[in-house]
């Protein structure tokens, strides 16, 4: 059963995170939700796939009124990101969700129509909510085309999506991360297969490299943070990415 | 988990009935179009048998005229099909949800209130989508048995067909060849229909 636990809180601005399933199905790839409240609104990023919405509507109910999600926030269209789109808005169709707009006519197939929806443009922006803004960061090519990150000045936290995701073994799955160097050998071979441009990845580097941020919290795995999230940024810039020519371009596996 | 996958068989089922019906009339389709032209080519050979094949001519032309309604009628069976697939498709997307929000409810109890107006309306979506079903599988049955009646009229005139061809004179072989094949034909698509209603009465049990 997953848990909603408290990573930031001051006055009514809230960053909670549902995570850790140790029952769900083998199949499934574990996922971080990330709930943000400020005032009376809340806003959930990434709310995960079709199967895991029992899990992560029942530990999200457990600890918040779940009629105060406003908002959705979709960092791409993959199915564990947001393929229970159609859940959410079966329990409140007043709920809108924030997505690339490159993928205004691809998400709808999840559920949810034109008024669903608010595209996202390529160089991010602010986004509101219970009258505190929050930064769309842009991510693209980290994996997805349309791929943002949303940053939160106020509590200093960076929801990162698949960037800083690792899959690592169940004795090893902690909500934070506490050895880097143990950490990092479980997220490298999802960043060298999942994350496929090298301009993309120092760009987006560059860009959190000036960000002042406590807590960079990934889409799965553990979420790093103080010193861990610098070690993890500079990791990035220098990593080679783009594995899965190797199988095709033998050349640069020599070179590599 | 069992009971999970015991409820997407059945709900698949539905599917898989609608797919095999829908297969049927694609067959009658085919079979009838075999029957028109099967017929024309009787309606020509009977030219070749002169006044004695008036009688094959006309039995020939009513067969011709009973395969064309016989695919119009397909026509009609064709779009109720695809309605229905749209249906349960719909229906089964209801009780998936239906599914996925009972797996809630069944690890938190204090959310049941929360989501009870839901559970209501999923219940009244899916019984509306149940009904719409109904009426399609009634009305797919009527038309398919209206399809069938036309089909024992094809079968009269085939055996009348039949005998008209021995009074064929010269072309008589050639006229019963025709008129044997006309009625093989027309028995395989009323075997293929009889199989689309059986279906029907058994998903209605």
């Amino acid at each position: 059963m997953k848990k909603l636990e408290t990573l930031f809180s001051e006055g009514t601005h809230q960053w909670q995170v549902i995570a850790r399933d140790p029952e769900r199905a083998s199949a499934l790839i574990d996922t971080n939700e990330y709930l943000i409240a400020h005032g009376n609104e809340a806003m959930l990023t990434d709310p995960g796939g079709l199967e895991i919405f029992p899990v992560v509507f029942s530990a999200l109910a457990a600890g918040f009124d779940p009629r105060r999600v406003k908002w959705i926030f979709a960092s791409h269209q993959d199915p564990d990101v947001i393929s229970s789109l159609s859940l959410w808005l079966e329990f409140n169709p007043a709920l809108r969700c924030y997505a690339s707009r490159i993928w205004g006519s691809f998400l709808p197939h999840y559920g949810g129509d034109e008024t669903t929806f608010i595209g996202l443009p390529d160089e991010g922006g602010k986004l509101p909510l219970g009258g505190i803004e929050l930064d769309v960061v842009p991510a693209h090519y980290l994996h997805s085309s349309g791929n943002f990150h949303l940053y939160d000045a106020k509590a200093r936290i960076l929801f990162s999506g698949d960037v800083g995701a690792a899959l690592p073994p169940p004795e090893e799955d902690e909500l934070f991360v506490t050895d880097f160097d143990r950490h990092i050998r479980h997220a490298e071979g999802f960043h060298r297969r999942f994350m496929g441009s090298k301009e993309a990845v120092l760009d987006w580097c560059e860009r959190a490299a000036v960000m002042d941020i406590d807590m960079l919290c990934p889409q799965h795995g553990s979420i790093y943070q103080g010193a861990d999230v610098m070690r993890f940024i500079n990791w990035f810039a220098e990593l080679e990415v783009g594995s899965g020519l190797l199988a095709t371009r033998p050349e640069m596996k020599k070179a590599a | 988990m069992g009971h999970k996958n015991n409820g997407t068989a059945l709900r698949s089922a539905d599917l898989h009935a609608i797919v095999r019906i829908g297969e049927g009339i694609r067959g009658v389709v085919d079979t009838a179009r075999e029957v028109n032209l099967a017929a024309l080519n009787a309606m020509l050979s009977s030219r070749r048998g002169g006044d004695n094949a008036v009688g094959f001519r006309v039995a020939s032309a009513e067969l011709r005229g009973i395969s064309t309604r016989l695919m119009e009628a397909m026509q009609g069976l064709t779009l109720l099909v695809s309605s229905m697939v749209n249906e349960v498709a719909q229906r089964q997307r209801k009780q998936r949800n239906q599914d996925y929000f009972r797996r809630v409810q069944g690890s938190q109890d204090r959310v049941g209130g929360l989501l009870s107006e839901i559970f209501g309306t999923q219940e009244e979506e899916v019984d509306r989508l149940s009904m719409l079903l109904g009426q399609s599988r009634r009305d797919l049955h009527m038309k398919a048995s209206r399809a069938l009646r036309l089909c024992d009229q094809g079968l009269i005139l085939s055996r009348s067909a039949l005998i008209e061809a021995a009074y064929g004179g010269e072309s008589a072989p050639a006229l019963k060849q025709v008129a044997e094949q006309l009625a093989q034909s027309i028995h395989s698509v009323a075997e293929t229909l009889g199989g689309v209603r059986a279906e029907l009465e058994e998903a209605r049990t």
